[in-house]
């Protein structure tokens, strides 16, 4: 195309101009700094029109169109800055408004633990399965729904499953608790309309152990029984607000999260030893099949600052579980009130020495048995006596010569020094339903009424309160309030204040002194009652009752009755009052047959477990279940979560070097294996995950039996 | 005047793969390579969400804005190493395929909002108006340059110019690309005034062209919402984006730290990466991106007054008002100027077909800046002149040499 020119000696850029060396010219000028190309303008002395094309116009019209563009972004820019930077406040609450908001952290609750800070309760955090029923219907997927919770849970019942998927609702929580494992592998699947929550479960990680006392939580979390119900305000901590960044409704960010803790209930830390409430536990069982009663209890006291150190009921229930009869969760040593019997001859002894109404040398006439106290009443002794000391009333149980004793205080004196040891009122102790007993004003008594208070009858008390007035004795003269929590820790780990009765002087302590030792001769005098409360290498201050139940009918049933045994040891400091009581046992019926022996078994454990010296001065060696609480004993700034998670098995190595290996942690096969290579011999109760053994890891000789406590992991 | 070009002779022989004499612009390439540097770390910033969100991947964009720019830099590389003259040469083939791929788009593209801008193919999809304004840059170029003086006539000069871009922009309008359209139509006044058509053929257009305009934001229900809402100040989109910006302040939240990315504004990562920048980076980011912006410009336009010839020339100048134009009116939506448009912003945005095009682009611009040859008027005809024998394929590339009719410049004082 441009051949046509292509001789033509000109440029291109003035191809008409006049003379064609000019036009040169004008070619150099255009290849020229622009500084020398202004003779395009005048050329020859002739003003030349420049050409739109012309290489400076081209250029200047560039150098515009980037002016104008730069100019723009110069506006720009000082919009971007007015918006950022002047307006920021404005629009930074704008944000902060949609994109931050307060969403309730739900409290979670605080732990129970023993004294020894062995976890009796705690919460977890499990994962729930959370269902869409509508959208699984919608898309036909519910057979394969069914199948893979199926898998996970081959427990489950199918018929629950597709029940739930077979609602028409957009949210369905399951029952089934997941492991952290089993959540990994269903959000695997990606199922549609199947999704995972996190719910709080409350656990009791030992079970049926004390379990009346620790109580248990109803459904919406809150608690309805002992000591879950009664420390509910320490427990259960505050729901705290707190800001998160959403996207698109769904909690994304947390910014400033409370430390979890500070949603968190209190610790509360209670007085039972899990030790001393494990043996009372084996022993009550024992107890039990052997009396078959209708309920039986045991608590143990320590009578110098009314610690309940255990606290046992029968029938029990598991907390972690369903109750099959409302009857299991009754804790009887607490929430039953029965006719105490023989047991408050010791309190109207007391009573009668301390105000010097009787001298301790005095004797009474007994009346060989049997005594007619009004027109239509009679009393009678087990034992026919004629004179009897003080002490030796006590020791025979004498109902006669008790009612002499009260005579010379009369009814009013007798109510007035009833209530002093405090019965006919709630025990201030932080379960729930505690009875005050009944113990009616002594203007309402009957003349036979009077008498029969005395020793125990007409008049009811539980077995807590029957404990903690004979702790007054125990503990020279003064009434502490039995308690079971011991401290409440906040989650820092710093101790609530919490107000306690002052104890108070009930009787003098040489009062107190001289009727423990007249209890004495109840074990060990031969007229005794309670021989059968004889504890190896220690004295024993303790009562028998045997107490006939009132029947329906009026008056008192022939074959119905209370048994109990309340004892003090060692007699001349005592440690422990332990109280068994008996309900309507089977096949016998004198405290001394049914719940002394009890006491007895009960007593040596817990004096060997709390070292008491003995008599001769000699140590009892230490009973190897301290295990329980020694091998989980935490420090004080304890963390429950380390306490209540057993390691699960293989995540921790086998330890075994030099003699007897830590079991817990380990599985059943796992345990056995460890044995072997220790040369121990396994002995395993339970199954699941070993929580305890009996035997301290360490040196150990070689073939001996060690028992392990295996719990499945939730 | 061989013994004048004496020194550029060796050039004459100069096949377009042969070695360069000047680098190519490192202005150009530094503010290319930062522009996208940034873009990637903030499309990563503000799509990790939207990625979980729906691919279930937070790199899912990342990765596959990094593969563009991977591959944007090869094409840049290897544009920027090509005699640019070549597409002087082929912009009619070039012209004619981008139409084609316009008209295919209408037939077979994926409807996304209403608008069929896509050919898809697996996962990896094309945007022929992309495309089609870098090649209409080059066409205009090259028709400008071959027109010389007769852009100052009507008929021969203004009308295929217009003729061409108006058909390219009805094609793009037929996708419902409203902002593209006018894009183009600003390239095409943009170049048309700087090869030095008459300014009064441009108001004319404008004038002209604003009835159709102001018919098509009015006629189409959801440009007439758009105008409606940023009239009103309600559309939730800029508003987001505002608040992105706002919350960003002087400094910004920090990289990664937005927010406004949690489903809050649509489209952070692609056509509102710059509220993205601002929330994260601050006023500062959105002013660094500004001057980069400025950059690459000048850069363009600098290209473009050194360039070798005419094509060049225009060719740097119509590409870098592309990049401004497009930032502007990209930044211009982001920042609450003008009502909203579907307008990337070059190299940040997220998107592999802006962005191969846009390298592309940077590409040509490059190779312009490293052209052997200072801009001469008469750079055809003297190498006919020196190598007739060659000529055949030079005046092939030179269309427009020795035309007889070209406007000649006159003495003041005669009329034409």
């Amino acid at each position: 195309m441009g051949s046509g020119t292509g001789a033509a000696p000109m440029s291109e850029a003035n191809p008409s101009a006049p003379a064609s060396g000019l036009g040169a010219g004008s070619v150099l000028g255009g290849r020229a700094p622009a500084g020398r190309a202004r003779n395009l303008l005048q050329r020859g002395g002739e003003l030349v029109r420049p050409m739109a094309t012309d290489l400076r116009a081209v250029r200047t019209r560039a150098a515009v169109v980037g002016t104008v563009l730069a100019l723009g972004l110069l506006g720009l820019m000082w919009r971007a800055w007015n918006i950022g930077v002047l307006r920021h406040d404005h629009f930074a609450e704008l944000g902060h408004r949609q994109q931050l908001r307060s969403y309730k952290v739900e409290a979670s609750r605080g732990d129970i633990v023993d004294r020894g800070y062995i976890a009796l309760a705690v919460t977890d955090r499990v994962h729930k399965v959370v269902v869409n029923p509508r959208l699984i219907t919608a898309r036909g997927t519910t057979d394969d729904v069914v199948t893979a919770l199926l898998e996970l849970f081959p427990d489950e019942d199918e018929a629950y499953l597709r029940e739930e998927l077979a609602r028409d609702k957009a949210y369905r929580q399951l029952r089934m608790s997941l492991s952290e494992e089993q959540a990994a592998r269903l959000r695997e699947r990606g199922l549609d309309g199947v999704s995972l929550e996190q719910a709080p479960h409350r656990v009791y990680p030992r079970r049926t152990l004390a379990a009346h006392v620790v109580g248990r939580v109803a459904a919406g979390g809150k608690g309805n029984l002992g000591v879950e119900y009664g420390m509910e305000e320490y427990l259960r901590g505050r729901d705290a607000m707190s800001r998160a960044y959403f996207a698109r409704g769904k909690k994304l960010l947390v910014e400033g999260f409370p430390d979890p803790d500070v949603s968190r209930g209190n610790t509360v830390v209670l007085t039972i030893d899990s030790a001393i409430q494990n043996m009372a536990e084996e022993a009550i069982d024992e107890l039990v099949a052997t009396w078959t009663p209708a309920s039986a209890s045991i608590v143990v006291l320590d009578p110098r600052n009314g610690e309940v150190l255990a606290m046992a009921s029968r029938p029990t229930f598991d907390p972690n579980h369903p109750v099959e009869t409302l009857a299991q969760t009754v804790n009887h040593a607490v929430q039953s009130d029965f006719e105490p019997g023989s047991t408050m001859k010791a309190i109207t002894v007391a009573a009668a020495l301390e105000t010097g109404a009787v001298r301790k040398e005095e004797s009474f006439f007994c009346e060989k048995g049997k005594w007619k106290y009004t027109e239509d009443h009679s009393i009678s002794d087990t034992k026919p006596s004629e004179w009897l000391s003080v002490s030796e009333i006590l020791a025979v149980s004498s109902n006669i010569c008790t009612t002499k004793i009260y005579e010379r205080l009369d009814k009013q004196h007798l109510h007035e020094w009833v209530r002093r040891f405090h019965f006919g009122e709630r025990p201030p102790i932080e379960v729930s339903g505690a009875t005050p007993g009944v113990l009616a004003p002594w203007q309402k008594w009957s003349d036979i009424q009077g008498a029969n208070v005395s020793f125990g009858q007409g008049m009811t008390a539980s077995p807590l309160q029957v404990a903690a007035a004979f702790a007054v004795l125990a503990n020279e003269g003064s009434y502490v309030p039995p308690t079971l929590v011991r401290k409440i820790l906040t989650p820092e780990g710093d101790e609530v204040p919490i107000t306690r009765p002052a104890k108070q002087r009930v009787v003098r302590a040489a009062t107190a002194k001289t009727v423990l030792e007249m209890l004495e001769n109840v074990v060990h005098s031969d007229k005794g009652t309670g021989k059968n409360a004889l504890v190896q290498g220690y004295r024993v201050a303790g009562k028998t009752s045997t107490a006939q139940k009132a029947s329906k009918q009026g008056g008192y049933a022939e074959d119905e009755y209370f048994a109990s045994f309340v004892g003090a040891i060692p007699a001349r400091a005592p440690q422990v009052v332990i109280l068994v009581s008996v309900d309507l046992p089977q096949g016998g019926h004198y405290g001394n047959e049914v719940a002394a022996p009890t006491f007895a078994v009960l007593a040596t454990r817990v004096m060997e477990h709390l070292g008491v010296p003995r008599e001769d001065g000699s140590r009892p060696a230490p009973d190897p279940i301290r295990v329980l609480a020694s091998n989980v004993k935490l420090a004080e700034g304890f963390t429950p979560i380390a306490d209540i998670e057993p390691a699960l098995p293989g995540e921790r190595p086998i330890q075994v070097d030099g003699g007897l290996p830590d079991f817990t942690g380990l599985t059943i096969a796992e345990a056995i294996d460890a044995a072997d290579e220790a040369g121990v011999v396994l002995q395993p109760v339970g199954s699941g995950i070993a929580v305890m053994q009996d035997v301290p890891p360490g040196p150990v000789e070689p073939a001996s039996v060690v028992q392990v406590f295996f719990e499945p992991p939730r | 005047m061989d013994g004048l070009r004496g020194h550029a002779a060796p050039d004459e022989d100069a096949t377009p793969q042969a070695p360069l004499r000047r680098p190519m612009d490192p202005w150009l390439f530094a503010a290319v390579f930062a522009l996208s540097a940034l873009g990637l770390v903030t499309v990563y910033s503000a799509s990790a969400w939207l990625g979980h969100h729906q691919h279930r991947d937070w790199q899912y964009f990342l990765w596959r804005q990094a593969g563009f720019l991977g591959l944007g830099f090869v094409l840049m590389l290897v544009t920027s190493r090509i005699d640019y003259r070549l597409l002087r040469r082929f912009a009619p083939h070039l012209m004619f395929a981008a139409m084609a791929m316009l008209v295919t788009v209408l037939f077979v593209g994926q409807e996304i909002n209403g608008a069929r801008r896509w050919i898809r193919y697996g996962s990896l999809g094309l945007q022929p108006s992309e495309l089609a304004k870098v090649t209409l840059a080059v066409f205009l170029a090259a028709m400008l340059a071959r027109q010389g003086e007769r852009v100052r006539s009507f008929r021969t000069g203004f009308l295929p110019v217009t003729f061409v871009a108006g058909v390219t922009m009805v094609l793009v309008l037929l996708e419902k690309d409203l902002g593209t359209t006018l894009l183009l139509g600003a390239l095409t006044l943009v170049m048309l005034f700087v090869a030095g058509t008459r300014a009064s053929y441009v108001v004319a257009a404008v004038m002209l062209a604003a009835p159709v305009i102001w018919y098509q934001i009015l006629g189409v229900d959801y440009r007439r919402g758009r105008l409606e809402e940023f009239l009103s100040g309600d559309s939730y989109q800029v508003q987001q984006g505002l608040i992105a910006i706002g919350s960003g302040g002087t400094w910004g939240l920090g990289l990664g730290n937005g927010k406004q990315k949690l489903g809050f504004l649509p489209e952070n990562h692609t056509d509102f990466v710059l509220a993205t920048v601002g929330e994260e980076l601050g006023f500062l980011g959105i002013a660094a991106v500004m001057i980069l912006i400025a950059l690459v410009v000048w850069r363009g336009i600098a290209i473009a007054r050194i360039a070798e010839d005419r094509f060049g020339t225009y060719l740097a100048v119509g590409l870098s008002s592309l990049f401004g134009l497009q930032a502007l009116v990209n930044m211009a939506v982001v920042l609450e100027v003008i009502p909203a448009k579907g307008i990337t912003l070059p190299f940040l945005s997220y998107g592999g077909s802006s962005m191969l095009a846009g390298m592309v682009a940077v590409g040509i611009l490059l190779a312009i800046s490293r052209s052997p040859d200072p801009w001469r008027w008469s750079d055809q005809r003297s190498r006919n002149r020196v190598k007739p024998r060659r000529g055949a394929s030079k005046r092939a590339a030179e269309p427009d040499a020795g035309k007889k009719n070209v406007r000649r410049a006159q003495p003041i004082g005669e009329p034409a």
